[in-house]
């Protein structure tokens, strides 16, 4: 044990110490995200696809009910469901037969519609090269803190997707325009889900980091779909999104399930189809991802868990007595000030005279008593 | 002024104004079904708008003209205003049932200047005047106050009982008059003025002419015929140029309530909305379809090309009648009706009133007889009413099938016109040529083509 020795061992316990720390901070799963995206975009029409329509429509109302708002989702539809004519439910698009719930509801915002989903748009709302007149409801206004969830579903083969019967997208395309997205800082993580046949072949181009993706089927494969309702004479959803929201249907903001528990819960059994996870461009440890990171949006509340009962503090006052809160006294003189306050002021412009209504009425008094003097005057011939 | 009528004129004048007083309070909603009915009113003369006019100036207190909606002018809101400050029903029902009894006396005052003029041109025109025995027969059938009704027309203007019974028993004026559109007023000041020119105070006809253009923006294309009508009279340049001031100054009179309101404000409501064809809305006029239709680069080429249609054949009648000014303001009138981008069957009830007025000398050298025009007429109104429905309610026809029934109204009324103007043409041919037409075999002997 000479000096030399010591010290050697001590700068090699610290190195370790600094080693160990790098690699903390390298594998510290936290995510780095600021803000939530979500792009669901259904790529067919027409009523036979009805199922399409209802894939999107779930998870569009799954990842609200999560907490992204309507600003932070891009919903790209036909949206000729809801209103087409062989719709024995008007105005409802369902995603089960039991029709518990109607998805098309009341406050839906679909931002690209009809023909406006194309391969065109697709590309350009994903790498954001619009002209100035593109407003920002329809862009994909995100930053390199945001995740974005990307689901597509309709009919594909073998790398390609097929766009409303008219164009396709390949697997190049789409790896290339994630790979802009890339320079152009638009992402953090990016998490695309695809459901359609021979939906990994899609993802197998990718080449741009911090991408996950996870497809319904191999190649050579169909996905199938679940089953259909006999009222509204289609399918109404697909197996592998159903297995899907199945158990999205139990996460709320707070959970703490990752992206591992939901590809455990894929098996071939359900699917009928090998769904199939891409993993390699990810940094991340699946176990360690939560589904909130690509599902939810990131609150900026802190939930407190409250020692007390409130229900009890709201009902009772400090010595215990039941206090009946329902009925409120309100004063008379605050209702009438309330009145005064609703007045409404005459509208006044820049080229008029800031004339109050009842001098109007003067004015079209006399001139009214002006037309008919003019009027008992040249009757008696005088002019 | 004071019409000598017999008893039962008066019993059907009184009645007819009870009936227009008391129905309409007992049945509120026939109002408003005719009010939303799109034969009866449009935007320009909807009932609904003026209460909603006046429901905004005195309960709201807000600028009407401030958007779209009212596109009454000023001095009507005002005038409404005066007279119903609590918005009671009765009154509106009086006002509008003054409106039409004031319009129906005028109208018989019309008839007989008409025919007052019509015996004094005779006897000063004719010069082989020896055919008293002829003209006597006619002032005995004119005059006649205790009679049937008279089917035979051997004097040439309606007899006032007949006036009296087309005026209370005509189903579209009925209409028109429960539906409250304030084309009545329109319709009012038209007639007032007619009669005015009769009785020469040009002065007053001015005032009323200019109080009508205000109201709606055609009839301010009469102030042509009108000139001409008191040139015929006065023959005088500088009197025309008088009364044509006095024109101008009655317009910006009205106007000055403009003023208050916001001077850009009403004249867009109230004037542009009506030139430029703002609020396209399907009615019985023949812009509307065009503009459903075509381009939005033609526009404004249609917007020109509508305006001009309406104002190009009123100097060519003033010009040609110029002789009979009466005849050029009749076809004047029915020129606006035609091409009018929001007519209402109003409209069509002016007209008809004019035919039953002036136009019955005319009558009897038409060559598509009236009948007929009724005929189709009625065809016309029936499936104006179903096609509409069908279109909006239904949704089963589509606008092509209202634009062709309306296509077919207009054609009607300007067969109509067209056959007036021969009429009269014919008429005037036959008198310069000394030649009388005493009933239908006589007229068939001559068969007159146009070159």
């Amino acid at each position: 044990m000479n000096l030399g020795g010591v010290i050697i061992y001590v700068v090699l316990v610290l190195a370790t110490f600094v080693v160990s720390q790098e690699q903390l901070i390298e594998s510290n799963d936290d995510s780095r995200h600021t803000n939530n995206w979500a792009v669901l975009i259904s790529t067919s029409r027409f009523w036979f696809n009805y199922r399409h329509m209802a894939n999107v429509l779930s998870m569009y109302r799954t990842v609200k009910k999560l907490g992204i708002p309507d600003s932070q989702i891009i919903l790209m539809l036909a949206d000729d469901i809801a209103c087409n004519p062989r719709n024995a439910f008007p105005g409802s698009v369902f995603n089960n037969a039991d029709r518990a719930i109607d998805l098309y509801g009341d406050n839906i915002e679909v931002d690209y519609r009809g023909y406006e989903v194309t391969v065109e748009n697709f590309i350009r709302l994903l790498t954001d090269r619009w002209g100035p007149e593109q407003p920002s409801s329809k862009r994909l206004l995100t930053d390199e803190r945001s995740n974005i969830f990307i689901y597509m579903t309709g009919h594909g083969g073998d790398e390609f997707l097929k766009f409303q019967d008219a164009e396709e997208i390949s697997s190049y395309d789409l790896a290339d325009a994630f790979e802009q997205m890339y320079e152009k800082k638009r992402y953090n993580e990016i998490f695309f889900m695809i459901d359609t046949c021979q939906a990994n072949t899609m993802y197998t181009k990718f080449y741009s980091p911090n991408i996950l993706a996870v497809g319904s089927s191999r190649l050579n494969e169909s996905s199938y779909s679940h089953h259909s309702d006999i009222e509204i004479g289609v399918a109404v959803i697909d197996r592998f999104t159903y297995f899907n929201l199945d158990f999205l249907e139990n996460i709320d903001k707070n959970s703490n399930k990752t992206i591992q528990d939901l590809i455990d819960s894929y098996t071939f059994e359900n699917i009928h189809s090998h769904a199939g996870v891409r993993k390699d461009l990810f940094k991340r440890d699946l176990s360690n991802v939560l589904i909130t990171d690509f599902f939810g949006n990131v609150q900026k509340v802190v939930i407190d868990e409250p020692d007390e009962d409130i229900l009890y503090i709201a009902n009772h006052d400090e010595n215990g007595n039941y206090v009946n809160k329902t009925f409120v006294t309100v004063e008379e003189d605050d209702l009438k000030i309330k009145k005064h306050e609703i007045d409404v002021k005459f509208d006044s412009s820049d080229e008029v005279t800031n004339n109050p209504i009842h001098s109007v009425e003067k004015t079209g008094r006399i001139l009214l008593i002006l037309i008919a003097v003019i009027w008992l005057i040249s009757s008696y011939k005088f002019i | 002024m004071m019409l000598e009528l017999d008893v039962r004129s008066y019993l059907i004048i009184a009645i007819n104004f009870l009936v227009k007083l008391w129905v309409p309070l007992y049945f509120s909603r026939l109002s408003t079904f005719l009010d939303n009915s799109i034969l009866f009113s449009t935007f320009i003369n909807s009932f609904k708008s003026l209460k909603e006019g006046l429901f905004l100036i005195n309960k709201l207190e807000i600028n009407p003209y401030d958007g779209d909606i009212i596109n009454h002018p000023p001095l009507l809101l005002s005038f409404f205003t005066l007279l119903n400050r609590d918005n009671s029903d009765f009154i509106y029902e009086l006002i509008y049932a003054i409106t039409d009894s004031i319009i129906l006396v005028k109208l018989l005052n019309f008839n007989n200047l008409l025919k007052e003029k019509n015996k004094n041109e005779k006897e000063f025109n004719d010069e082989d005047y020896e055919n008293e025995f002829r003209n006597e027969k006619i002032d005995e059938i004119n005059n006649d106050n205790d009679n049937k009704i008279r089917n035979d027309r051997n004097g040439d203007y309606f007899h006032d009982f007949n006036v009296v019974l087309f005026y209370c028993f005509n189903p579209l004026i009925l209409l028109s008059f429960f539906s409250k559109s304030t084309i009545i007023f329109t319709n009012l000041f038209i007639i007032l003025m007619l009669n005015n020119l009769l009785t020469k105070n040009y002065t007053l006809s001015i005032l009323q002419l200019s109080i009508c253009s205000y109201l709606s923006y055609f009839p301010l294309y009469l102030i042509f015929p009108i000139l001409n009508y008191i040139y015929q009279d006065i023959k005088s340049i500088k009197k025309i140029i008088k009364y044509l001031i006095f024109f101008i100054i009655f317009i910006l009179l009205l106007s000055t309530l403009n003023f208050c309101f916001g001077f850009q404000k009403v004249i867009n409501n109230c004037y542009l909305s009506i030139i430029l064809f703002k609020k396209i809305q399907p009615n019985l006029g023949l812009w509307w379809y065009f503009f459903i239709e075509i381009f939005e680069f033609f526009n404004n080429f249609y917007i020109g090309l509508f305006n001009m249609y309406s104002f190009i054949m009123i100097l060519p009648f003033t010009y040609k009648f110029n002789k009979e000014p009466m005849i050029s303001l009749f076809l004047c009138i029915s020129w606006i009706i035609l091409t009018k981008n929001y007519p209402v069957i109003g409209d069509l009830n002016m007209f008809s009133l004019l035919i039953l007025t002036i136009g019955s000398p005319l009558i009897n050298f038409l060559q598509i007889p009236l009948l007929l025009i009724n005929i189709v007429l009625f065809v016309v109104l029936v499936l104006l009413v179903l096609f509409y429905y069908l279109w909006m309610d239904l949704n089963s026809g589509n606008s092509n099938f209202f634009y062709g029934v309306g296509l077919v109204y207009n054609i009607l009324i300007g067969f109509a016109i067209i056959d007036f103007t021969w009429s009269q043409l014919s008429k005037t041919w036959y008198e310069e040529n000394h030649i009388e037409i005493h009933d239908d075999e006589e007229r068939k002997i001559i068969k007159l083509t146009q070159i």
